[in-house]
C-alpha cells in the first residue's frame, strides 16, 4: 500500500492547484445553475400550478393552455433527455444549425440551469399543490389578490417545503458537471482526467476527487439543514399573560339574556 | 348604530330600531349548481346592520356555499348580491375591496401557517388596506386582546389548540373591520371544551353590534344570539324567523323533525 499513500501525496503536492481550480469551477457551476434553475423552475412552476380560472376571459384562458403546453414540452425535453446529450447537442449543435458561437462557460451554465429548472419546476408545482387551498381561500376572503396570496402565503411556504428537494438539486449538479468535461469545462472531473492522462494514476487521483467531492456535497448538505433550521424559527414561543378565555376544566353553560339582567 | 343595552330577543325594540337600521347585504334569488347538482335554489336574504342571522340546517342543505357564494369564493350560478345597496361586481379590483369588507371565518381556521398570531392579523391590512407596520400592529394587538388571544401573539398555528387557532381566526377577520362577518361553521371542527372559548368571543361580538351571518349547528348558542334565524333545507330556505318562534313552534314538519333530531342527541338542551 506504500506506494499508494506516495502517489496521492506527490499527486497532491504537484497537482493540488489544478484539483482546487476544478473544484472552485465545479462549484460555481454548480451553485449559479442551481439558483438559475430555480428562477427558472419558480416561474414556469408557478404558471403550471395556476388554475384554469372560469372568471378570466376565453382569449386569456386559451393563451394559459398554450403556455402551459409549451412549458410541459420543455419539462419533458429536458427531463427526459440525458445532460450529457444535451451539452453536446446544445454546444455544437447552436454552432452548426445557429451559427452561435457559444462560449463554452455560457454553454454550461445555460445546460444546467435550463435542465435543473426541469426538475424544479416540477417540485414546485407540487410544492404549490401541497399548501392547503384552505389558506389560499382565507387570503382571498380577506381581500388579498391572486399576487398577493402567491407572494406572500403560498409561496414562502413552498420554498420552505422545497428546500429539501433544492439540495438535492444542488448536490446532483455537483456531482454531474462531471459531464460538461464533453465541452471541455476545466472542471474537478476534467482536471482528473488530464492529471491521470499525464501521471498514469488513475486511482489514486479518482480517490482524490472523490473525497473532494464528498467534502463539497457534504458542506452542502450541512448549509442547507442550517437554512432550514432558520426558516422554521424558535420552536417555543413567549407568553405574555394567561390564557383568560380558554375554559378548559369543563363546560361553561351560556347564561340565558334574561338570567343576565338579573 | 350599535346595539349594546338591548336583549336580542326584544321584539318590540328590534322593531322600532329596523326602521333606521341601514341594509348591509342583500341576496336576491341566489343559486348554485355543481355540475348537476342544485345546492343553492333561489336564496334570498337581507342583513341589516346588527343582525346576527344564524343559518341552521343539516349538513349538505347549503349553508355553506350560500356563505362562500357571498363572498364570492364561489362563483353564484344565478342572483344577485348587493352590498350597501351596490351589486358587487366581479370584477378584480372591486372585488379584493369588496372582500376586504366582508370578514370570513373558516371551519377549519385556515391560519398562515408560517406567519406567527401577530402577523397572520396584520399581513392583510398591510397588504390590502396599505396600513404601516406599527398601526397595523396596534389595531392587530387590540383585536387579539379582545378574543383573548393577547398572550400567544408569537406563536405558530401549529403551537397553538384548536379553539386558541380559530379565535386567531377571528382577530384576523375583525382587524380589517369588516362591516359584516361570516362564520362558516366556526365550532365544527373543535372539541366540545374549545367550541365555548370561540362561542364565547362570538356572543361578545353579537352584543356589540357586529353584523355577522353564522352557519352553525350550535342551537343554544343561535337561540341565545340570533336576531333571526334561517332554516336551508336542500338548497333553499323554508322557514325563518325569529329564534322563539323558530324553535318553539316551528311551521314545517321538515324544521320540526330537523330540530327534534337534535333535540334527542341531547336530551336536557333547549
Amino acid at each position: 500500500m506504500a506506494p499508494f499513500w506516495e502517489n496521492i501525496v506527490t499527486t497532491w503536492s504537484r497537482y493540488h492547484s489544478h484539483y482546487l481550480i476544478g473544484a472552485r469551477n465545479t462549484l460555481i457551476i454548480s451553485f449559479v445553475s442551481t439558483f438559475i434553475g430555480c428562477l427558472i423552475g419558480f416561474a414556469v412552476g408557478i404558471v403550471q400550478a395556476l388554475p384554469d380560472s372560469p372568471r378570466a376571459g376565453k382569449g386569456r384562458c386559451a393563451a394559459l393552455k398554450i403556455l402551459k403546453i409549451v412549458l410541459r414540452s420543455y419539462v419533458e425535453l429536458f427531463r427526459g433527455t440525458p445532460m450529457i446529450v444535451q451539452a453536446v447537442f446544445i454546444y455544437y449543435g447552436a454552432r452548426l444549425v445557429a451559427g452561435l458561437h457559444l462560449d463554452m462557460w455560457t454553454a454550461a451554465f445555460l445546460i444546467v440551469s435550463v435542465n435543473t429548472g426541469a426538475y424544479m419546476a416540477e417540485t414546485v408545482r407540487g410544492g404549490i399543490l401541497s399548501i392547503d387551498p384552505g389558506q389560499e381561500e382565507a387570503a382571498h376572503a380577506l381581500g388579498m389578490t391572486h399576487v398577493q396570496t402567491m407572494l406572500c402565503v403560498i409561496l414562502p411556504q413552498t420554498f420552505r417545503n422545497i428546500i429539501p428537494q433544492i439540495g438535492n438539486n444542488l448536490i446532483i449538479n455537483i456531482k454531474d458537471t462531471a459531464v460538461l468535461s464533453v465541452i471541455s469545462i476545466t472542471d474537478l472531473f476534467f482536471v482528473h482526467k488530464s492529471v491521470s492522462g499525464s501521471l498514469y494514476n488513475y486511482f489514486e487521483s479518482a480517490t482524490i476527487i472523490m473525497v473532494i467531492y464528498l467534502i463539497l456535497t457534504l458542506s452542502v448538505s450541512w448549509l442547507l439543514r442550517l437554512l432550514e433550521k432558520r426558516l422554521d424559527g424558535k420552536q417555543h414561543y413567549d407568553l405574555a399573560t394567561t390564557d383568560t378565555l380558554a375554559h378548559t376544566s369543563g363546560l361553561v353553560r351560556y347564561a340565558r339574556p334574561s338570567e343576565e339582567k338579573k | 348604530m350599535k346595539r349594546t343595552d338591548e336583549s336580542p330577543l326584544d321584539n318590540g325594540v328590534r322593531g322600532r330600531i329596523d326602521m333606521e337600521r341601514t341594509t348591509v347585504l342583500t341576496v336576491d334569488e341566489l343559486s348554485k349548481t355543481f355540475g348537476n347538482h342544485e345546492v343553492l335554489r333561489s336564496v334570498s336574504l337581507e342583513l341589516k346592520e346588527s343582525d346576527v342571522v344564524c343559518l341552521i340546517g343539516s349538513s349538505g342543505s347549503g349553508k355553506s356555499t350560500l356563505l362562500r357564494c357571498i363572498n364570492l369564493l364561489e362563483e353564484p350560478t344565478a342572483g344577485t348580491i348587493c352590498f350597501r345597496g351596490e351589486p358587487v361586481s366581479r370584477s378584480r379590483v372591486s372585488l379584493a375591496a369588496y372582500r376586504a369588507r366582508v370578514g370570513m371565518v373558516f371551519q377549519n381556521f385556515n391560519l398562515f401557517d408560517h406567519l406567527n398570531v401577530l402577523n397572520n392579523c396584520v399581513i392583510a391590512m398591510r397588504k390590502v388596506q396599505k396600513l404601516d407596520r406599527k398601526t397595523a400592529e396596534q389595531r392587530a394587538g387590540y383585536y387579539l386582546e379582545k378574543v383573548g388571544m393577547l398572550p400567544f401573539i408569537h406563536a405558530k398555528p401549529h403551537q397553538l389548540s384548536g379553539g386558541q387557532k380559530q379565535r386567531a381566526a377571528i382577530a384576523r377577520a375583525l382587524a380589517m373591520e369588516p362591516e359584516i362577518l361570516l362564520f362558516d361553521e366556526p365550532t365544527s371542527a373543535l372539541d366540545p371544551q374549545m367550541v365555548q372559548e370561540v362561542l364565547a368571543v362570538m356572543h361578545a361580538l353579537a352584543k356589540e353590534g357586529m353584523t355577522m351571518l353564522i352557519a352553525t349547528h350550535e342551537m343554544m348558542f343561535a337561540r341565545e344570539v340570533s336576531t333571526r334565524v334561517v332554516f336551508l333545507d336542500e338548497g333553499s330556505i323554508l322557514e325563518e324567523g325569529t329564534p322563539e318562534q323558530l324553535f318553539s313552534c316551528p311551521r314545517h314538519a321538515r324544521t320540526e323533525e330537523f330540530l327534534r333530531g337534535l333535540l334527542y342527541r341531547c336530551p336536557g338542551e333547549m
